[in-house]
């Protein structure tokens, strides 16, 4: 399945790197310093969705298949690191 | 009933305040201003307005007045949220770079006897981290080793999930929490949740040797604050940049009864002030030059007639030193707490001058500021003329939204 990673960056700029691991290994990686969207094209159940970044202003991840912690997820001005397990 | 609570409050806040306005000693009188930003020092915001900001002019006096000051895009956004994101933030940002203020004013009567304009334009404002990318670029490049740890997590997850799934999600849970809530320590971890952290940290082969020396000079570590002390030192580093500024204001004054007021200019000025830091902001005393070039053209106080015949143009070089930071933390030592501010002033009036009156005058300047409360601020100023020997003085209050906002709702006012 594709999963699609939405980050929209309000009142300021940001930057976040998603990288795809399975079975211990880095499957894809993806990177933006602007709203949008990173997708992965193949994913699979209990992969995990690996976030790190920073804003200077506020807010939201959301990814459009199931994961654990459930999205949207809300990021706040500073640094921001998040793993998503996928399939949850 | 929003304006209610706002004047409820506002009343509330003043009749605390009002005590330290009536020992203002000078005739001069300087305004009571309310700002959006509480990171830079106090000197910077009487500079520029990143947001909004409320004046109260003179509030124990017989003349009042209310300021008001923005920018077009705080405006903008608040009826197109759109322009918030990142895009168009950055893409109006010289419209964020734009304060305009506008004020009336008041006698005891409360009839209209004044009113005033202005706008201010940074051409440099190099402070704004919330554009930068370079800013956001080094925060990534600093917390490089938090990084690691948190994609270390995600293999270890990714290789035992098939394992025993209850436990990973567990662990997940626990680990972006730990490593995105500012009040949740490692000790809070369930015991197995902290053993298995602890042998992802300490495995040679994940190159996490900062991770484990953070660990064990502060086993009970929050991730969260850690990574937000990182954030907040490059902040601060930020603040000691360049801003300039240009600004033109003028101040009406509205004359006559009923409805028929004649409207004469009182004042017009126009000016530029530079701000730069001048050393490390983790020092413990920070300091700052302030440099501020005017020209004005003020009110001829011997003629009967309104007039703005005084033509004066004023350059004022100064130091602004942060004497004081709470805490010792880099996070908390951004935050200025004691400011004093001194400066030298050279005067020349190109208009006739009065009788006595010299064309070219000099002074020297003193402001001590005292954060008492939050973001209130008590700006103690001192001006001496050392050739006439004589001292001014005055003493004003300065809060911003957040204080303002707090007050509210410790007066059960607020949301």
């Amino acid at each position: 399945m594709q999963a699609n990673v939405s980050i929209v960056f309000l009142n300021g700029v940001g930057q976040v790197e998603a990288e795809l691991i399975r079975n211990g290994n880095s499957i894809d990686m993806r990177a933006t310093d602007k709203t949008g969207t990173l997708q992965f094209p193949e994913v699979l159940d209990e992969d995990i969705i690996s976030l790190n970044g920073a804003c200077t202003g506020n807010g939201e991840i959301i990814i459009d298949i199931p994961v654990l912690p459930p999205s949207p997820v809300n990021i706040q001005a500073g640094n921001f690191f998040l793993n998503f397990i996928v399939g949850k | 009933m929003i304006l209610k609570r706002f004047l409820l409050a506002s009343a509330a806040l003043l009749s605390v305040l009002g005590s330290w306005a009536q020992i203002s000693g000078d005739t001069t009188r300087r305004p009571f201003l309310i700002t959006a930003d509480s990171l830079a020092s106090g000197n910077y915001k009487d500079v520029f307005t990143s947001f909004f900001q409320l004046a109260f002019n003179d509030i124990a006096g017989p003349g009042k007045g209310i300021a008001f000051a923005s920018n077009p895009y705080a405006m903008m956004s608040k009826s197109n949220p759109a322009l918030l994101v990142d895009t168009n933030y950055v893409k109006y940002r010289h419209l964020r770079d734009l304060n305009f203020n506008i004020g009336l004013s008041v006698d005891s009567l409360w009839h209209l006897n004044g009113f005033s304009a202005g706008l201010k334009y940074a051409i440099v404002n190099k402070r704004d981290v919330s554009i930068s990318h370079k800013f956001i670029g080094g925060n990534i490049r600093n917390t490089s080793q938090l990084k690691n740890f948190n994609r270390q997590v995600a293999i270890w997850l990714s290789r035992n999930i098939a394992r025993d799934a209850a436990f990973a999600e567990l662990l997940n849970t626990k680990v972006n929490l730990w490593e995105n809530n500012d009040t949740f320590s490692f000790s809070m971890m369930p015991a197995d949740v902290r053993d298995t952290v602890l042998a992802i940290i300490n495995n040679p082969d994940n190159g996490l040797d900062t991770m484990a020396k953070l660990m064990k000079d502060d086993p009970n570590l929050i991730f969260k604050k850690t990574s937000d002390g990182i954030y907040k030192e490059l902040e601060g580093r930020w603040q000691n940049k360049p801003l300039w500024i240009v600004a033109a204001n003028s101040s009406f004054s509205a004359e006559g009864s009923g409805n028929l007021k004649a409207i004469s200019p009182d004042n017009v000025m126009v000016y530029s002030e530079f701000l730069a830091g001048l050393n490390n902001p983790k020092c413990k005393i920070k300091w700052d030059l302030d440099v501020l070039a005017s020209y004005s053209m003020v009110s001829d106080s011997t003629l009967t007639r309104q007039n703005i015949e005084v033509h004066k143009f004023e350059f004022r070089p100064g130091f602004n030193f942060v004497l004081k930071s709470s805490g010792t933390t880099s996070s908390e030592a951004s935050k200025p707490y004691l400011e004093f501010k001194i400066s030298g002033s050279y005067y020349h009036i190109f208009s006739a001058l009065a009788p006595g009156q010299k064309a070219d005058d000099n002074t020297i300047n003193g402001e001590l500021r005292l954060r008492i409360y939050q973001d209130i601020w008590v700006p103690v100023s001192i001006t001496w003329d050392p050739a006439s020997g004589k001292v001014f003085g005055y003493l004003s209050i300065k809060a911003n939204f957040t204080a303002l906002n707090n007050a509210m709702k410790k007066l059960g006012l607020g949301s």
